[in-house]
């Protein structure tokens, strides 16, 4: 996370609980602008019994008078109706309108996302939309 | 062969334990009846039961924002502690 120190304001990722299954991470990380990304991620152990990611949510944001979503990756879900074979997929939205791009883009298993992959993401997105963040 | 006995843990580093035990399992439960609490909170919000999350996604009555991905985790976690418990 070092590496993002820049980039990020305040907030952080702190483990909640540990329960039989694993341990819940939690927080919410703000940058610049009003922009977010809160986290949740259950870690647990996997098939060879090595530490693992079971569930995740990465929800990026910004706050203010209307708070809108920029994106959100998560396999809480399968829309196995879309044709997805995982629940790994991507929630996108249309920076000026905010609204939802539907149906969720599949992303799969191979390629689900870490904290480091989704600020690369965030911080790529606000560099590609200072001009709405600035209004 | 010789073998050696493992030094015995003094009193204190027995109570130690014993206590950071105890405390955990505090933890534990009380954050068990905030997940309830947190669940039924939901349910009340979205007007529709746990049992029919991802039913409702599927229909289109739920879309799901992140307090729903919030929900599957924390109803998820509450039925794993619940079946433990049997």
């Amino acid at each position: 996370m070092r590496e993002f120190d820049y980039f990020i304001e305040r907030g952080s990722v702190e483990p909640q609980v540990t329960d039989y299954y694993g341990t819940l991470f939690e927080g919410r990380l703000l940058f610049s602008y009003g922009v977010y990304l809160d986290v949740r991620i259950k870690l647990g152990f996997g098939d060879r019994h090595q530490i693992d990611v079971w569930r995740y949510t990465f929800h990026a944001g910004i706050t203010g008078t209307d708070d809108r979503t920029i994106f959100q990756y998560d396999n809480a879900h399968a829309y196995t109706q879309e044709g997805h074979p995982d629940p790994h997929h991507k929630h996108r939205f249309d920076p000026v309108t905010g609204k939802e791009i539907t149906p969720p883009e599949w992303i799969g298993e191979a390629n689900r996302p870490t904290l480091r992959s989704v600020l690369v993401e965030l911080e790529r997105w606000c560099l590609d939309h200072r001009h709405l963040l600035e209004r | 062969m010789a073998t050696t006995k493992p030094p015995t843990p003094s009193l204190q580093s027995q109570t130690d334990q014993l206590l950071a035990d105890h405390a955990a399992v505090v933890r534990y439960i009380e954050f068990m009846r905030t997940l309830q609490a947190r669940v039924l909170a939901y349910e009340a919000q979205f007007g529709i039961p746990s049992s029919e999350i991802h039913e409702a996604i599927d229909d289109g009555r739920l879309r799901e924002t992140f307090d729903v991905t919030k929900w599957i985790m924390d109803f998820e976690m509450l039925s794993q502690a619940k079946l433990l418990e049997q």
